[in-house]
């Protein structure tokens, strides 16, 4: 790499950029209005939980509980255990989403006083997880209070308003409470309107000079392949910085957003993220025939990207034959740093694996760019 | 020291099962202006893309500037100006932002760069447009940018795939004057055309038809390869058969007369017919004797200059 050349190609690249309206519209606008958009319409439907269950009393009334939890479409038992702590622990962790705890005590406070407790933790960042395993559980406890009532009035024919179960559930918060759901789908918005912007301007960025012929002329010079490349990467890295500049204000101004964590951080790792789906758009770009073509590409991510990032339903509870795609959508890396990040105040080193999984997707789409983009017509 | 600036050995480009350039062999030697003729699709654009180094030949080598551009493309590059049939100059960028972009990816310092690009506005005539946006430039500048471009590194070998396609004549004549001028100063010249006047031009030319080179050589060894000799013209005041009558006698009686083509009549007394001879000078003063013997007055004969247009008709239809 030479630096006059690759100096030649960040600056035409600039210039090309900063005298297309359209696009200098899109880069200020779009993350305001997308942001907006996605911000107000997301808060869709909510299955398969995944909770842990740790069953102290192992009663004939307790495994009732079980059984119950076991049945609901909300939530999905994704392994018992033993003891209260260990279960916080598991939720702390971010493991599941919940935890179900059934004291030692209840099938004895339930015979004697005809009353028991569920103990729920759950993870407070999510707080529309939270809320809905609460309410699941509330409605097993409901149920099976109603159903110990009624067996209760039938075997011993004893006036009924007196013999009321009650079972209550107690819920307890791993994390600080006061989450409005804003705060909690905002990292995937973030996510999702950084990946759209830089996908879509950097996928037209390689096609295009194909498609008007300008790549002719570049291919018969000597600039390098990967000189091409970089110029046009890191001229995108500063329309992405501002992208996502703008998208952090409008999530801290706009949404009131709660940020637990450090604004660098947040910052630093949205420039990561932005770099790596740049980098994917690129390469999109180079792959691609035509501009249609690289912008359809663009668009058929983005539905993988909202479905199985973790955006909208919790990845853990994805049936095993699909469990692996989340892996292999950045998106689904840069939520959960994210949510870490604004919602639980972790700092880097407690998403390393994160930001180690986001640098692999730019590294390799850098990577796999500078090796399709070949200097040749054919 | 090769002799050669491009010397291709077979070299062949197909597209499926379409041989867009059949085992070619060309030869052009440093510092000549090679006319590459043929009609549209006979494989003018591939050759001159293979040649630059931006499109894997099939099979088949090319040489160009001392190194093979099947092997090492990227050598050959700052050695040549390609200058592409279809304009690929960056329309959003001014003339002289362009010209210093590609200044740029030649490595070309700064300081030599701006003297480059006032030197070649000036020669181009754009000097005063450098500041226009590309996309507002009319077709004739369009081509004037792009063979600038081509030339600001000083290549050694320009390879023009038509440069002059869709300019008006007088700036056709000044971009021949311009090539006539760089090929003094050393520089070799591959140049694809389809107007044959332009073609006078140059030193030597190549006849393409659907991929294979059909006729190579001066213009005027094309011109006599056309019709396999020299051509002459006789008008006589006699009817066809009459002319035949003679004509047939003249065929029989002089070797290095060939043969008897496109007779006709004007009119009643008139007759014209083409002639094919080995030599025309050598032929016309016998013919006059001949005539003269058999009594025949009022004819007239004369040397037919065969247009590069009939040449290349001729080559390209076979």
């Amino acid at each position: 790499m030479e630096w006059i050349r690759l100096k030649a190609v960040i600056i035409k690249e600039f210039k090309q950029f900063t005298r297309d309206r359209r696009t200098l519209g899109l880069i200020i606008v779009q993350p305001i209005l997308m942001m907006t958009i996605f911000g107000i319409a997301f808060g869709g439907e909510i299955r398969h939980l995944p909770v842990v269950v740790s069953n102290m009393d192992k009663s004939i009334y307790s495994w009732r509980v079980t059984h119950k939890i076991e049945q609901s479409e909300i939530l999905d038992v994704v392994s018992y255990l033993d003891g209260y702590e260990n279960a916080k622990e598991l939720v702390k962790k971010g493991e599941v989403r919940g935890a179900i705890v059934i004291p030692k005590t209840f099938a004895e406070t339930l015979t004697n006083e005809k009353k028991a407790k569920i103990i729920v933790i759950t993870d407070g960042s999510y707080p529309t997880f939270s809320e809905m395993i609460i309410g699941e559980v509330q409605k097993i406890a409901a149920e099976i209070s109603e159903e110990l009532t009624k067996e209760l009035a039938s075997s011993t024919s004893i006036s009924v308003s007196s013999n009321n179960v009650q079972i209550k559930t107690y819920s307890i918060v791993a994390y600080g409470a006061n989450l409005r759901n804003i705060d909690f789908t905002t990292p995937g918005v973030m996510g999702l309107v950084i990946q759209m912007l830089t996908m879509i301007l950097t996928g037209i960025s390689v096609v295009r000079e194909k498609e008007v012929g300008t790549i002719e002329n570049i291919v018969a010079s000597p600039l390098q392949g990967v000189e091409f490349i970089f110029g046009k990467i890191i001229t995108y890295l500063v329309v992405a910085i501002v992208i996502t500049t703008n998208v952090i204000c409008v999530a801290i101004f706009g949404f009131g957003v709660v940020v637990r964590g450090s604004l660098l951080d947040v910052f630093l790792v949205s420039i990561l993220f932005a770099l790596g789906t740049m980098c994917l758009g690129i390469l999109f770009s180079t792959v691609s025939r035509n501009q249609l073509q690289a912008v359809q590409t663009t668009i058929i991510t983005f539905l993988p990207s909202i479905l199985f990032s973790g955006f909208f339903f919790p990845v853990e509870s994805f049936p095993r034959i699909i469990s692996w795609l989340p892996y292999f959508i950045p998106l689904y890396y840069y939520i959960e740093a994210m949510r870490g990040i604004m919602l639980k105040g972790w700092g880097l080193a407690q998403v390393t694996n994160q930001l180690i999984a986001l640098s692999i997707f730019t590294g390799g789409s850098v990577l796999l760019t500078t090796r399709v983009f070949a200097k040749k017509l054919d | 020291m090769v002799e050669y600036a491009i010397e291709t050995k077979n070299l062949t480009k197909k597209f499926g099962d379409f041989t867009a350039v059949d085992n070619l062999n060309l030869k052009i030697r440093k510092g000549e202006i090679f006319g590459y003729l043929g009609p549209n699709g006979s494989g003018k654009t591939t050759t001159t893309r293979m040649l630059a180094g931006i499109l894997t030949p099939t099979s088949g080598t090319a040489i160009v500037a001392d190194i093979d551009v099947t092997l090492n493309p990227e050598a050959v590059k700052p050695k040549i100006g390609y200058m592409p049939q279809k304009f690929g100059l960056y329309r959003d960028l001014t003339v002289y932002e362009n010209l210093d972009f590609y200044g740029s990816i030649q490595s070309i310092p700064k300081q030599k760069r701006k003297e480059k690009i006032e030197e070649l506005l000036d020669i181009v005539k754009l000097a005063d447009f450098e500041d226009r946006l590309v996309g507002n430039l009319s077709g004739g500048m369009e081509n004037r940018l792009s063979l600038a471009t081509t030339l600001i590194h000083d290549p050694e070998i320009l390879l023009l795939d038509e440069p002059t396609a869709g300019i008006d004549p007088p700036l056709r004549k000044a971009f021949w004057g311009l090539f006539s001028e760089l090929n003094k100063k050393g520089t070799t010249i591959l140049v694809t055309t389809h107007y044959m006047d332009e073609s006078e031009y140059c030193d030597r030319l190549g006849m393409l038809s659907r991929g294979k080179l059909v006729g190579v050589g001066t213009p005027n060894e094309i011109r006599r390869k056309t019709y396999g000799g020299d051509v002459i013209e006789i008008h006589i005041p006699e009817s066809v058969k009459f002319m035949e009558e003679v004509l047939n006698d003249i065929v029989e009686k002089y070797d290095e007369v060939f043969s008897i083509f496109n007779l006709r009549k004007i009119n009643e007394k008139e007759t014209i017919a083409n002639l094919i001879v080995d030599n025309a000078d050598l032929v016309i003063p016998r013919l006059y004797r001949f005539f003269e013997d058999n009594k025949i007055t009022n004819f007239s004969t004369k040397k037919v200059l065969v247009s590069l247009e009939d040449a290349f008709i001729k080559f390209t239809e076979e």
